[in-house]
């Protein structure tokens, strides 16, 4: 694989969410699986403090340094309205459809590789 | 790479158009008969708990009753518990009542009636014995869809039907869907949401299911036009339909769609015509109750401020806020008079140090609404309902107890 082409899924999660904590893991871990790197933003609306009690309660510490997303951004890219929202990201170019929800593997597999196809049509020069 | 750089990059690079900075000056009631076109109810901390701020904790994913008078809400806190059911009092000057339950986070009622209130594993508990037994409440029976997004609706006649929520031996018969957790990931093309019915017969002390259709996937044949992933499924409150987001559409883009099911409960196959689709992709889309010869109104929040969808009209109405920072919950209800209820934290006042986060619920008018009338203005017509009135309420409030046997 060339530098840099690696596909990166950016997943937003609130605690505020049903399941978007809980899951997350494994849908990580699918995501890791298929070759993508997996980066976790925090809802900017979700304090600090409210963040780390749920991820505790989750048992997601490995969550806990997860860096608060940029509202702006979070709301141009329509990722503040459900999580976990997902985007796709290969060579910095981000897919403009965010993967909304919790889903089970096989769907949630199957709509990053769509996502990455799609990015791959483009050329990372 | 910060998802911030990325979007700057991208070729795609979107951006949300909304309005922003509309008027927020609250309509007028109509009349001396009309409800308040907004209502604040702060929940007690010493009731609920608070959060880490020091907040009333005010829990996520809420499901409004029918007559707006009761919230099943998850991820209560500690001192509550996973799931509440929350009591709005019948005025304003009244206090938010707390139950506790025994549901695990994702409990959901049976919609239309709210006969059956169902927990996560499909274990379903009579409403009526919620208030009253609190955790000691046992479920009737097991069954329909377990899975993410869990929703179930009573199919009808239900509307008129009159009858109490128990007793008589009375056939039911419950639609629900969900995301299937479990299922044959080799079938997953076949379609991407599941559907089940079952039929109860409920003798009062006890019910039990008498037949079962499904789950089946349904919507298959759509996959050429809205591939097969949905996120986001609600099915309608009549059972007769569903909202979702095609995740990966074959054209246009992902957009809130509305989606028929077919009318009987034992249909093996749903035909999943597309009957609105609302352009964009805000939080989950809630139904309201169908009136004659209408389409029944959508409720959702988009970045904090909750709007109504009148499918019809082809309109959407933003419901304006009274307080300071409000930030809506994703979950907003409809009742069946027409109120929109959601949870929320707000201030009183624009200082943070003087008018400290308050957390609740806030009842909404939507006929009263700035949007909905300046809609009508622009066309140079009187509104078909120029607000909800006090006697709607205290109608389906009374309606709704004596089905439930509860006192008014």
């Amino acid at each position: 694989m060339e530098p840099g082409t690696q596909p990166v899924a950016q997943m937003v999660l609130s605690p505020r969410m049903p399941y978007a904590l809980q899951e997350w893991r494994r849908m990580a871990g699918v995501a890791r699986e298929a070759g993508f790197h997996v980066v976790v933003f925090r809802d900017p609306r979700v304090a600090q403090d409210e963040w780390l009690q749920a991820v505790a309660a989750a048992g997601a510490m490995e969550l806990t340094e997860a860096p608060a997303l940029d509202p702006d951004t979070g709301r141009a890219c329509q990722v503040l309205n459900h999580s976990p929202a997902t985007i796709v990201v290969r060579c910095g170019r981000a897919h403009p459809w965010p993967i909304l929800g919790v889903m089970p593997d096989a769907a949630w597999h199957g709509l990053l590789q769509a996502r990455r196809t799609e990015l791959e049509a483009v050329s990372c020069r | 790479m910060p998802l911030n750089r990325a979007f700057r990059g991208g070729r795609h690079a979107g951006v949300l158009a909304l309005g922003v900075g509309a008027a927020m000056a609250m309509a007028h009631a109509a009349g001396p008969a009309c409800i308040p076109p907004l209502t604040y109810l702060p929940l007690d901390a010493h009731i609920v708990g608070r959060d880490t701020h020091g907040v009333a904790a005010l829990g996520t994913y809420e499901r409004i009753s029918p007559d707006g008078r009761f919230i099943l809400r998850s991820y209560s806190g500690a001192q509550l518990g996973k799931v509440s059911l929350m009591e709005l009092p019948a005025t304003s000057s009244g206090a938010v009542k707390a139950y506790r339950t025994p549901f695990s986070n994702e409990a959901f009622p049976v919609q239309g009636t709210w006969r059956y209130l169902v927990d996560v594993s499909g274990e379903h508990y009579r409403f009526s014995d919620i208030p009253r037994l609190q955790t000691a409440a046992k479920p009737l029976f097991k069954g329909g869809m377990t899975g993410f997004y869990a929703a179930a609706s009573e199919l009808g006649p239900w509307v008129d039907r009159g009858e109490g929520s128990s007793g008589s031996g009375q056939r039911v018969q419950i639609r629900s869907l969900s995301w299937p957790q479990n299922a044959d990931s080799d079938a997953q093309g076949v379609g991407p949401l599941q559907v089940a019915a079952i039929e109860v017969q409920d003798a009062g002390a006890t019910a039990k299911v008498v037949n079962t259709v499904g789950p089946r996937f349904i919507c298959g044949h759509r996959a050429a036009a809205d591939g097969n992933v949905y996120a986001l499924p609600m099915l309608s409150v009549d059972g007769a339909e569903f909202s979702a987001i095609p995740q990966a559409p074959r054209a246009g883009q992902p957009s809130m769609r509305v989606y028929g099911l077919a009318p009987a409960a034992d249909a093996l196959d749903h035909p999943c015509d597309l009957r609105a689709d609302l352009g964009l992709s805000p939080s989950k889309a809630v139904f309201g109750f169908p009136r004659a010869g209408t389409s029944a109104w959508l409720t959702y929040s988009d970045l904090g401020h909750v709007y109504v969808h009148d499918r019809d009209l082809r309109q959407t109405f933003r419901l304006e806020h009274a307080k300071h920072r409000v930030l809506a919950s994703a979950f907003p209800g409809l009742t069946r008079d027409g109120r929109v209820i959601y949870g929320a934290t707000w201030r009183d006042c624009a200082d943070a140090q003087r008018c400290p986060e308050q957390a609740g619920y806030v009842v909404a008018d939507p006929y009263q609404s700035h949007a909905y009338r300046s809609y009508w203005k622009s066309r140079g017509e009187n509104a078909p309902k120029a607000c909800i009135t006090h006697d709607e309420v205290a109608a389906e409030r009374t309606r709704f107890a004596r089905f439930h046997g509860l006192s008014d």
